[in-house]
């Protein structure tokens, strides 16, 4: 058990990481309130609906409804003339 | 024969005379010895042990076996009736194919100079007939991997197998000891150096961080007393020539393929003699294999090459590489390491080269003359890894090398190597604890939890006490611990290994529709077998395929017909539409360093303007709505959208670290009142959504950033969960696979049931562990 909990600390779970990240940011945390997405949300906002989501007790409204539409992020967080064509 | 010519390595060494064969080989071909080589030889004659640090295509592997090619060479000729000596030279690397590589690659220099040496591979696909006759017929240089030195070792005839062993050459040293690969390896060696205690090591190594680390690990430690091995370096190498891609195609937002990119690539192959095109996951190698081939007008020859595909077939292309008949490959990093490949003149790299070192390794594959410049090409799949590809690329340059530390050896693996010591013979705690602190990442092992791993080993741990089956060793009245009972050393030898996979299917080809039927039905002889095996695949991803599915594999769409026993039947489909294969294998998360790199580039505007423009627009967007994350500060959005309100931060550590941050704050947010509803990580950000106005609360002090933030969630919050989570249970069956504690594979049982779980029932509860 001893060696389970330092594999899962340090592999799969990268604590070390995730510790060195919390040791380093009190007193750096910059809050952001928007009214909107934001252009450098938009990658990981494109992320939700392509993988289950774990929460512990929401039930069936774990899963995101869809996958969200690029064009549709982009626009919201870059404006109008910023939607590129492909 | 008796012909020698006096050589100087440097002033300071002694003359060496090298035989006749090798200054004639090295005239013939009109080279010097290189002055390493001969310094390297020069220490082994002495009886030292070595590291030698060497750029790519500074003739390292050639250093390497110098002295054992120099040695058997001047070896009598055995005499009738004289006993068959042992193996002479261990080579040890970290992958197969490399393995195989050197081989060819020795196996030329020793039939030109006519030498009476036999050089043999043994893998984990070394038939077995070939395995059975060198144990009774050992070659003088045996070329191998750390799994198959530690099967060796548990056998009853190790100490006469090894007995005439005098190098052991370790090749890309820097890779092997940090996993746990490396850890078994180092137990290995304690083991060998008992057989013959002036045992010498060769390491042979890429620049690193910390060379003592790697001189500690080549060499047996006192108890309190550090020993280091020599050490050679041998600085320079020309600078590669990286760029990354420009291309008038737009760069996507998110995701992980590059296809966008393919009709650039293409023109490159083109343009060159031969491409090597890495990428970071299977799944990649896949797709970007097939899209290559849609675009493929002149009908160049490319090939693929990832772990997952028949080992017949990574052979024949590993072939036809050496005789440079391809102009590109598709390659994972089954291809990664020190393989000496043709005349490669490019290295495309696809996706985020995910940590500095990798990059660096892969590039040394183009031109592996040390003296011309190496030439790549980066190929960022999006936006972060634009940043990425830029900060790696700086690293490159700077030299920087980020392989992470040595560190101490893990538990699980000396559990596994305590058992296989007792297979080969009965040990005294005492013996063996002094054998393996000798070891430098075991030296500082407590005696306390050596004995502890020793009872683990014995009783299967505080957990399994009850259970007789897994008894493995016993304590005799003579003090000896020793198997319970022969099939222990069965087992072992089935089992061993720290590579743990994910249970995995062999994929056959059969006719369309051939494998529809229901699991149990008796097999269908006729129809289902005769197919040919293409190759293994996971069986996690098959658990979510229905028959009719199509995926890709073997750069081919397949049409999944249905499980049979251990395998996964298909048959070829029409079309290119295909899911993709998942893998589980390959998914790296950025290095500590880079992510570092790509923080300091977004917080410096002035750095901006050397990103291609779509990228620094979009930087430009950012700073004007919102701010720009970076440097040392962490930012956190909160914005509504739809009927959601999301918190998006951006930590830049990964993939790993930010899965778990994320499972934490979600635990606290819930606590706090915020309903979280779920959570999506990348490496680079995070994103929790919930039904609350999480920035309202953020405003009106509801809830505080820092407390949610804080150091702490790693104490109580991560212990509760870790207890209750499903991803520790997976862990825990990991280093009970390793510890010996589960057999992955029992002599007799198939235990290969599709959809059953990570854990047997009676693993379930590793929580009062």
């Amino acid at each position: 058990m001893q060696a389970t909990r330092h594999d899962a600390r340090s592999g799969l779970l990268d604590v070390e990481r995730l510790n060195d990240l919390l040791a380093r940011i009190p007193g750096r945390i910059v809050h952001k309130n928007l009214e909107r997405i934001s252009p450098m949300a938009v990658p990981v906002m494109l992320e939700i609906g392509k993988e289950p989501v774990l929460s512990s007790n929401t039930g069936d409204d774990m899963m995101a409804e869809h996958a969200m539409n690029v064009d549709d992020l982009v626009r919201e967080a870059m404006g109008e003339d910023a939607v590129e064509t492909p | 024969m008796t012909e020698t010519l006096p050589l100087f390595a440097d002033q300071t060494t002694p003359p060496l005379h090298l035989p006749a064969p090798f200054v004639r080989w090295f005239a013939d071909k009109g080279w010097q010895p290189r002055a390493h080589q001969l310094e390297l030889l020069s220490k082994a004659e002495s009886g030292l042990s070595t590291l030698l640090i060497a750029p790519t295509g500074a003739g390292k592997t050639l250093a390497g076996f110098l002295p054992a090619l120099v040695d058997l060479e001047r070896r009598e000729k055995p005499k009738p009736g004289m006993i068959k000596p042992g193996v002479h030279t261990l080579y040890i690397s970290p992958l197969k194919a490399l393995a195989v590589d050197i081989e060819r690659n020795l196996m030329k220099p020793v039939d030109e100079m006519d030498l009476r040496v036999r050089i043999e591979t043994r893998t984990g696909d070394t038939p077995q007939a070939k395995r059975q006759r060198q144990k009774t017929h050992p070659p003088d240089i045996l070329l191998t991997t750390p799994e198959q030195v530690s099967l060796l070792l548990s056998h009853k005839d190790a100490s006469r197998f090894f007995g005439d062993l005098r190098y052991v050459v370790l090749d890309e040293l820097h890779s092997l000891v940090t996993s746990k690969r490396g850890h078994l390896l180092a137990l290995a060696l304690a083991r060998l150096r008992r057989y013959v205690p002036d045992l010498q090591t060769i390491g042979l190594s890429a620049t690193v961080a910390e060379p003592d680390d790697l001189r500690r690990w080549l060499v047996a430690q006192e108890p309190h007393e550090e020993r280091l091995s020599e050490l050679i370096e041998v600085a320079g190498g020309a600078k590669p020539n990286i760029t990354i891609l420009k291309g008038d195609n737009r760069i996507p937002w998110s995701g992980h393929f590059a296809r966008y990119a393919m009709p650039d690539v293409y023109e490159a192959i083109k343009e060159h003699q031969t491409t090597l095109i890495f990428v970071n996951t299977r799944s990649q190698a896949e797709l970007l294999f097939q899209e290559l081939w849609a675009i493929n007008e002149d009908s160049l020859p490319i090939a693929l090459h990832h772990g997952s595909l028949d080992v017949s077939q990574r052979r024949k292309v590993e072939q036809a590489m050496g005789k440079n008949a391809l102009r590109a490959v598709v390659a994972t990093s089954t291809l990664d390491l020190g393989i000496d490949w043709g005349d490669v003149d490019l290295v495309v790299h696809v996706g985020s080269p995910k940590g500095a070192s990798r990059l660096a390794q892969r590039i040394g594959r183009a031109n592996h003359r040390m003296d011309e410049a190496s030439k790549a090409i980066l190929v960022p799949a999006n936006r972060f890894e634009v940043l990425e590809c830029q900060a790696a690329l700086d690293a490159n340059y700077l030299g920087f090398q980020d392989t992470p530390p040595v560190g101490e050896g893990s538990l699980d693996v000396l559990c596994q190597h305590i058992l296989g010591m007792a297979c080969s013979e009965p040990f005294t705690a005492d013996e063996l604890f002094a054998e393996i602190t000798s070891s430098s990442i075991y030296t500082a092992l407590p005696r306390e939890t050596f004995d502890r791993a020793v009872h683990f080993v014995s009783n299967g741990g505080y957990a399994l006490q009850s259970y007789e089956r897994y008894a493995k060793i016993r304590l005799g009245k003579d003090g000896l611990w020793r198997i319970s009972h022969p099939s222990v050393a069965q087992q072992y030898r089935l089992n061993a290994g720290t590579i743990i996979e994910a249970p995995v299917l062999a994929i056959r080809a059969v006719r369309k529709g051939a494998g529809r039927m229901k699991r149990g039905e008796p097999a269908q002889a006729a129809t289902m077998r005769g197919g040919r095996v293409l190759g293994k695949i996971e069986e996690l991803f098959l658990e979510t395929l229905t028959p009719g599915d199509t995926f890709l594999f073997a750069g081919k769409v397949l049409r999944f017909e249905g499980i049979r026993e251990n395998e996964c039947y298909v048959s070829y489909a029409e079309g290119s539409e295909a899911k993709i294969p998942y893998y589980a294998g390959g998914k790296f998360p950025t290095t500590t360093f880079l992510s570092g790199e790509v923080r300091k580039m977004l917080a410096d505007e002035t750095q901006w303007h050397r990103l291609p423009k779509q990228v620094s627009d979009w930087l430009g967007y950012q700073k004007w709505k919102s701010v720009m994350p970076g440097g040392d500060k962490l930012l956190v959005e909160t914005f509504p959208r739809g009927e959601r309100y999301y918190m998006v931060a951006y930590p830049f550590e990964g993939r790993l670290a930010h899965q778990t941050l994320c499972m934490l704050l979600t635990r606290r947010l819930e606590r706090a009142g915020a309903q979280p509803i779920g959570y999506v990580a990348s490496d680079y950000a995070i994103s929790i959504w919930s039904r609350k106005d999480m920035g309202a609360m953020l405003s009106r002090e509801q809830m505080s950033l820092t407390e949610l933030f804080s150091q702490d969630m790693l104490g109580d919050d991560l212990e509760a969960w870790l207890d209750e989570s499903f991803v520790f249970k997976r862990t825990f069956r990991y280093c009970a696979l390793i510890a010996g504690l589960i057999e992955k594979r029992h002599p007799g049982k198939e235990n290969r049931t599709p959809g059953h779980g990570f854990l047997r029932p009676d693993l379930r509860c590793p929580a009062h562990a």
